[in-house]
């Protein structure tokens, strides 16, 4: 109980201080949060980018309608167990498409009556995580003509990702050491206050851990302290944040979904661990106690 | 249980503060420091409550060659240590409870945990302390502050109580309650070592003393004849 209370000390002697710790960790909290909650969102958005690839299976304009049924089995035999959405795409469902951006185009296909199937490409769609290799096999199965395949559709969008997630993980390590900083400073700073203590509970027969535990528990308990507000305060702001990064792109949809649940907690741990850091490393006091 | 031979002292090589003091005190002992303004009391006061640790000479405690002794040796030879300084030395943004109830706390199992707050309590009361238990040593006069230490160290239930000028800043009342309550600490087994100027309390509670002029014992007697 003792030790507690000449551990908040300072938040009693120099309170300005302490509170300005307190709110600049709190922001650097903050800032921490949301680049980690960057760096672990980013890799799934990243993974969900490079599994939406499209193909188009173009069938041989000779092959029979009722060979469709085994170039759709084939397909899927080609596919494996991958989740890909396949859709056969006829004559008219091709003019539908066709119709919402060039319907002067479509009016004229349509026009051409039974020969627009002749006109129009019959194809399979395919829409998911699709790779090259399943690209080839499509190829040679029989009746399809030809495989056009949107390769690395998203390739500059994901790089970018890659490269703003591996910047958040920079900035995350950086921000957490800003903090350690500012904790071991604000432990010298307070080694004066801890000093007058320290010599007494020595001179009273305290053990050198007894004298110097209040002033290492002290970052501690500003870390852990701004952590767990911060952990709070973004957990508020969370929605907030996934709002601003959806008008940014649209492709940040569902960021920040599971942030919010876990940040506080995060955040609280982030805090302790810094201050654990700032425990062991915190400065002696001016007074050294034998 | 305290042993001084050739005990010597300085903070400069020309002047010493002491010099070659030897002196022997028995458990229960009783012991005046007299001496003016820097004779060298405070100086080795300080050294027998082991707040200073580099000297020449030997210095016995509790059987303890201070010189020799580790970091484990001093501390039990802390806890079992009462120490009035003369600066008073309390933590001022606790209150007169706190500052007390810490000292006991240090002093491990000397003072039965249940008996802590009756303790402290009483001591209080004696020293005319018990309406201000509650206010930060930071607000007390300083003799108040001065009696507040005299009641962190007699709480302790200390071997050996070391007191630096503990009636300087007091009234007669209150110094004659300070004085009674060593008097008993010592009638029930406490060792006391007591500086002070004040020629009345030593005439009145008469007891051994030692006299220093210059950091020497000029005088030493069994029975002060002041």
């Amino acid at each position: 109980m003792f030790a507690l209370k000449l551990a908040l000390r300072p938040w009693r002697l120099q309170p300005l201080s302490q509170i300005l710790s307190f709110a600049t960790l709190g922001v650097l909290f903050l800032l921490a949060g949301f680049f980690a909650s960057l760096a672990t969102a980013l890799p799934e958005l990243r993974k969900g980018l490079e599994g939406d690839q499209i193909a188009s299976v173009f069938l041989d304009p000779a092959s029979e309608p009722a060979s469709l049924d085994t170039v759709r089995d084939q397909i899927r035999l080609s596919l494996g167990s991958s989740a890909v959405a396949v859709e056969y795409i006829d004559a008219d469902a091709f003019l539908n498409a066709v119709q919402q951006n060039q319907p002067d185009l479509a009016k004229e296909v349509a026009a051409l009556g039974n020969e627009k199937d002749w006109v129009t490409p019959r194809h399979f769609s395919l829409r998911g995580p699709i790779g090259e290799k399943v690209v080839e096999r499509l190829r040679t199965i029989p009746g399809v003509e030809s495989v056009s395949f949107s390769a690395r559709r998203f390739q500059p969008i994901v790089e970018n990702l890659s490269a703003i997630a591996w910047l958040s993980r920079v900035l995350f390590s950086a921000i957490t050491l800003a903090m350690l900083a500012v904790l071991i400073l604000l432990g010298r700073l307070n080694s004066g206050i801890f000093a007058e203590a320290e010599g007494i509970v020595s001179q009273m027969g305290g053990s050198p851990w007894q004298a110097r535990f209040p002033a290492r528990l002290n970052p501690i308990l500003l870390s852990s302290g701004a952590g767990l507000a911060a952990g709070l305060c973004f957990m508020k702001l969370s929605p907030w944040f996934a709002t601003k990064m959806v008008t940014l792109s649209p492709f940040f949809s569902g960021l920040g979904t599971t942030a919010p649940l876990v940040s506080a907690p995060l955040l609280l741990g982030l805090g302790l661990a810094v201050g654990l850091v700032a425990f062991f490393l915190s400065p002696r006091s001016e007074r050294a106690v034998r | 249980m305290i042993q001084l031979q050739s005990l010597s002292k300085g903070y400069s090589e020309r002047k010493r503060v002491l010099d070659h003091i030897s002196l022997d005190m028995k458990k229960g002992d009783f012991l005046y420091v007299l001496g003016g303004t820097g004779a060298g009391k405070s100086t080795l006061l300080r050294l027998l409550a082991t707040e200073e640790e580099t000297f020449s000479g030997r210095l016995n405690l509790f059987g303890y060659d201070l010189e020799r002794a580790n970091g484990s040796t001093l501390q039990a030879i802390r806890r079992s240590i009462g120490y009035v300084p003369q600066n008073v030395r309390l933590i001022p943004d606790f209150t007169v409870f706190e500052n007390v109830a810490l000292g006991v706390s240090l002093a491990g199992s000397r003072v039965a945990r249940a008996d802590v707050r009756s303790k402290i309590y009483e001591l209080l009361d004696r020293l005319q302390l018990m309406n201000l238990r509650d206010t930060l040593a930071s607000r007390l006069s300083g003799g108040e502050a001065q009696r507040v230490a005299i009641a962190r160290a007699l709480a302790r239930s200390p071997e050996l109580l070391i007191a630096d000028e503990p009636t300087g800043a007091q009234d007669f009342q209150n110094t004659w309650n300070v004085m009674d309550l060593l008097h008993r600490a010592n009638l029930s087994g406490t060792t006391i070592v007591l500086a002070t100027h004040d020629r009345e309390i030593v005439r009145k509670l008469r007891k051994r003393c030692a006299i220093l002029s210059h950091g020497k014992i000029m005088i030493e007697e069994a029975l002060c004849s002041l």
